[in-house]
């Protein structure tokens, strides 16, 4: 196991590095730079837009740049932000956290929903239940992200339950602990629902499929034929095997759960990484932008070996041909 | 199967559980009467440092914090004192004295003199800095004299119209704070947004209470603010000013619509009818200040320079139709503006015709050429130029090419897309087709300041202040924003030279009303040439809760915070 987890670190360099490679090319490359937006006031002169462009080095070629931002790597230094004058570490630091509890309590909030429903749906299979949630299934599944936000933001406003988008409250510090820790808790409910509405259908439906063909499989047979009780077969056999797949999923939907939060970060004024990697990329604020996609590539990474080494602690199969 | 049942049963319950504990967390949530003011922001600010970003965000944010010496009265357009009590231009306007208010003292208590000053211009001088507030003259700093504690003299290399206005956008930092930093050679990293509340030092009507990243920015009154209002009370009115950060257009509304937010700038014209019940209510007003400053304009490239690869940046065939003034006269008068007005502003918007809006009250010059909607002119004047009809819907230039262009826009804008769209149409009717491509807007200013291939192109045009200076980097044929062809050596055409004339002469003359004679021939000559496309200015509409009292909305930003120290409920 350790030596999984040891190969899987040495492999995260050069991945890393080839991200931000890449991501340094195509901001770059592409047109425009983060003094574009400037040169558009007209109180700003050419002298002091040539003279900012000196100061940002972004009048030297990329490689350049990008040699001089590796040497700061190495002393941990992830160069500044154009946009806000300060290390571009500390703004994803901050907002990295806030993706995290989001994404943590969407994913939460989306397997304590798919879990149980795709084992009743399988075993109630082709009855008006399991119709009902394969419905609503593929309803979550074809309803865009930003109609769900923009609906989640209407239902607060008009049921006045939730708050409409944000953190915390504008008095949230005149709060006890438990005060605030409950007013966070509020304002996280709807966003991490509206996520997990997203990623509910992807188990779901995983999970039912794979309960139907395990249940047609010869061992459920045999262990029918043994007079074994229905729920030890269907728990204890069928979904053991069947949790494998998801298993996978789970690693790579931290990534996308990541990459997907932006619409409802932007909707629900929730200030994660999203929403700083697009403003990041829209204004070229390069080194931001570049921290924001390693973290990403970062957490990616770190979910798929989650994954792999649940996926070996469930299954002794994957333990004993992988030789952990 | 029970477990799974169970299993939903206890999630069913929990969250019942937490949508419960929520109630509760609601009374507390809303403010309990303090007297403060909550206005959404989609973006916050990039530094606390207004000297330092040129954004939006930064400059309203910043002007509630710092005081500057003059600020322009954003209602009447028009200078008033500040921490000057007074200023004097001399007789041959090179020189602006400013007498200091006395006993001002700065948020944490210092006293503010002419150092301040002398220090803020030396910063604001220093190229190692390069602040985009800066000002030169034809690359010559403005000298500061400080002539005693309270009195100090800005002297210009050359006469100077309207010299006063461009203390407006300088902030006046505090020499005792930022002196050391900045001699230490990191004042650029002073004052970001992760400098401790306490730090910011101003001398503006507000303090800073907090900032919570990506969420919000909660100003407190300043203690030490100079202002009492004429029956001697000590200004700001509110306690706390509250600017929420809220990305999406419809968040804000629906905030503003649930009372969570006390003002909306700008409204869109669309969100309009969303508010009329919550106005027939008396909950909210709404205000149409008329045109704005914003006009949408599109033009056509006339740039004749090559690319790197050798090639020309337009084709010659179309550089010839783009040059000629009466095709520039009949596209002008092909473009419906009434329609882009409705359709595109549900009516909220004035076309436009000539380079000012006329909300620019002191400037505008309504004694211009416009181009009503009108088909037969059009092609009488495409006619004169040899243009003919190849067909009923195809027009052809005097060597039977067809004329087409690409007009470009940035993505993303549902205003542009739609305005093209007009364009496109209303073009046809003259068998010109126009290509519409839209491009991420960086990549599009990217073309349109540097690369320079592209054959027309649609945006918006801006001003930062209502005074003919402002519009110089537009106006000027060295300019980089004189889009249709910028940063020339020396002007391209007869026009553009008296242009040129014309706005040096307006910036060395101190008589207000020659300078407005100047200024009206500069628009009478953009809207003969039509070098730019005038099409039409959106309206300013801003909303405000029914009980906020002394609100002055005005055309220049921040549209209903500039006077917040006023501002009371």
């Amino acid at each position: 196991m350790l030596k999984l987890i040891r190969q899987r670190f040495i492999s995260l360099l050069p991945l890393l590095l080839a991200v931000a490679l890449g991501s340094f090319l195509l901001v770059r490359l592409a047109p425009g730079d983060f003094l574009t937006e400037m040169s558009l006031n007209p109180q700003v002169s050419a002298e002091t837009l040539a003279r900012l462009r000196e100061q940002y080095a972004l009048d030297q070629p990329w490689y350049a740049q990008f040699g001089k931002w590796l040497a700061g790597i190495v002393r941990g230094d992830f160069g500044y932000s154009f946009a806000y004058s300060c290390p571009a570490s500390g703004l994803v630091y901050e907002r990295l956290l806030n993706t995290a509890l989001l994404a943590t309590t969407g994913l939460v909030l989306t397997l304590s929903l798919a879990l149980p429903l795709g084992l009743l749906a399988a075993n109630q299979r082709g009855k008006a239940i399991d119709r009902a949630l394969v419905f609503l299934s593929a309803l979550g599944l074809s309803t865009p992200s930003f109609l769900l936000a923009l609906l989640a933001v209407v239902f607060a406003a008009r049921s006045g339950w939730f708050p409409i988008g944000g953190v915390r409250s504008l008095d949230s510090e005149q709060l006890s602990a438990t005060g605030r820790l409950a007013d966070f808790a509020h304002h996280l409910i709807l966003p991490a629902t509206v996520l997990a509405i997203r990623q509910f259908p992807g188990f779901f439906r995983q999970l039912r499929a794979e309960l139907l063909e395990i249940l047609t499989q010869d061992y459920v047979l045999a262990a029918r034929a043994k007079g074994l009780p229905e729920r030890t077969i269907f728990i204890k056999h069928a979904f053991r095997n069947a949790i494998n797949p998801l298993i996978t999923m789970l690693g790579n939907s931290i990534g996308s759960l990541l990459s997907g939060a932006f619409i409802v970060e932007a909707i629900m004024s929730w200030p994660g990484l999203g929403s700083l990697t697009v403003s990041s990329l829209l204004s070229r604020d390069l080194f931001v932008l570049v921290a924001c996609l390693i973290f990403a590539a970062l957490l990616l990474a770190l979910g798929n070996l989650l994954a792999d080494v649940l996926l070996a602690l469930a299954d002794p199969r994957i333990r004993q041909t992988k030789r952990l | 199967m029970l477990k799974a049942g169970k299993a939903v049963l206890i999630f069913c319950g929990l969250l019942a559980l937490a949508s419960a504990g929520c109630g509760k967390s609601e009374d507390a949530k809303r403010p309990t009467g303090a007297n403060r003011l909550v206005i959404s922001k989609s973006a916050g600010p990039r530094t606390f440092n207004r000297l330092l970003a040129s954004d939006e965000q930064t400059s309203s944010l910043g002007d509630c914090l710092m005081g500057r010496l003059i600020r322009i009265n954003r209602q009447t357009q028009q200078p008033e004192a500040e921490l000057a009590t007074s200023w004097q231009i001399s007789a041959d306007g090179t020189a602006l004295t400013c007498e200091l208010r006395r006993g001002v003292k700065f948020s944490d208590g210092t006293p503010f003199t002419a150092d301040d000053v002398a220090f803020t211009f030396q910063v604001l001088n220093d190229p190692a800095i390069a602040s985009p507030a800066s000002f030169d003259f034809d690359g010559q700093p403005i000298k500061v004299e400080q002539l005693d504690s309270h009195k100090i003299r800005f002297v210009f290399p050359a006469p100077q119209a309207a010299a006063e206005r461009f203390l407006d956008g300088v902030a006046i930092l505090p020499k005792h704070s930022l002196e050391p930093v900045y001699r230490e050679g990191k004042f650029a990293q002073a004052w970001t947004l992760a400098t401790p509340p306490e730090q910011i030092v101003g001398l503006g009507p507000f303090k800073l209470k907090e900032y919570v990243a990506g969420q919000r920015v909660v100003l407190n009154r300043n203690p030490h603010y100079w202002k009492k209002d004429s029956s001697g009370n000590q200004l700001p009115y509110l306690d706390e000013l509250v600017f929420n950060l809220d990305p999406d257009r419809s968040t804000q509304l629906l905030k503003f619509q649930q009372g969570e937010t006390d003002l909306l700038s700008p409204v869109n014209a669309d969100d309009v009818a969303a508010l009329a019940s919550l106005e027939q209510q008396g909950k909210i007003k709404i205000t149409d200040l008329g045109p704005s400053l914003i006009r949408e304009i599109f033009w056509f490239n006339l740039n004749d320079g090559k690319q790197k690869n050798g090639k020309p940046l337009v084709d010659p065939m179309k550089l010839v139709w783009f040059k000629d003034l009466r095709f520039r006269q009949a596209v002008s008068h092909a473009i419906d503006r009434n329609a882009i007005a409705n359709l595109v502003f549900s009516g909220k918007a004035s076309p436009q015709w000539s380079f000012l809006s006329s909300g620019d009250k002191l400037w505008f010059n309504a004694e211009v050429k416009t181009y009503p909607h009108d088909l037969n002119r059009a092609k009488s004047l495409l006619a004169e130029s040899g243009f003919r009809f190849k067909s009923e819907t195809e027009l052809v230039d005097a060597k039977g090419n067809p004329v087409t262009f690409t007009l470009m826009t940035n993505a993303g804008n549902a205003i542009r897309q739609k305005i093209s769209a007009v364009i496109q149409a209303d073009l046809a009717k003259l068998g010109i087709r126009v290509v519409l491509t839209s491009l991420e807007s960086r990549a599009m200013l990217s073309t349109i300041n540097d690369s320079l291939n592209y054959e027309a192109a649609l945006l918006a045009i801006v001003s930062g202040d209502a005074d003919p200076n402002s519009h110089v980097n537009v106006l000027s044929s060295n300019g980089l924003s004189h889009w249709w062809h910028p940063q020339q050596s020396k002007p391209a055409t007869d026009w553009e030279a008296r242009i040129d004339d014309l706005m040096k002469r307006q910036t060395s003359t101190l008589d207000s009303t020659e300078r407005k004679k100047l200024f009206g021939e500069v628009q009478t000559i953009m809207a003969e040439q039509q070098p730019f496309i005038f099409l039409a200015s959106r309206h300013l509409i801003v909303a405000a809760k029914f009980d906020i009292q002394n609100l002055k909305p005005a055309l220049l930003p921040d549209f209903m915070l500039w006077n917040c120290e006023e501002l009371r409920r």
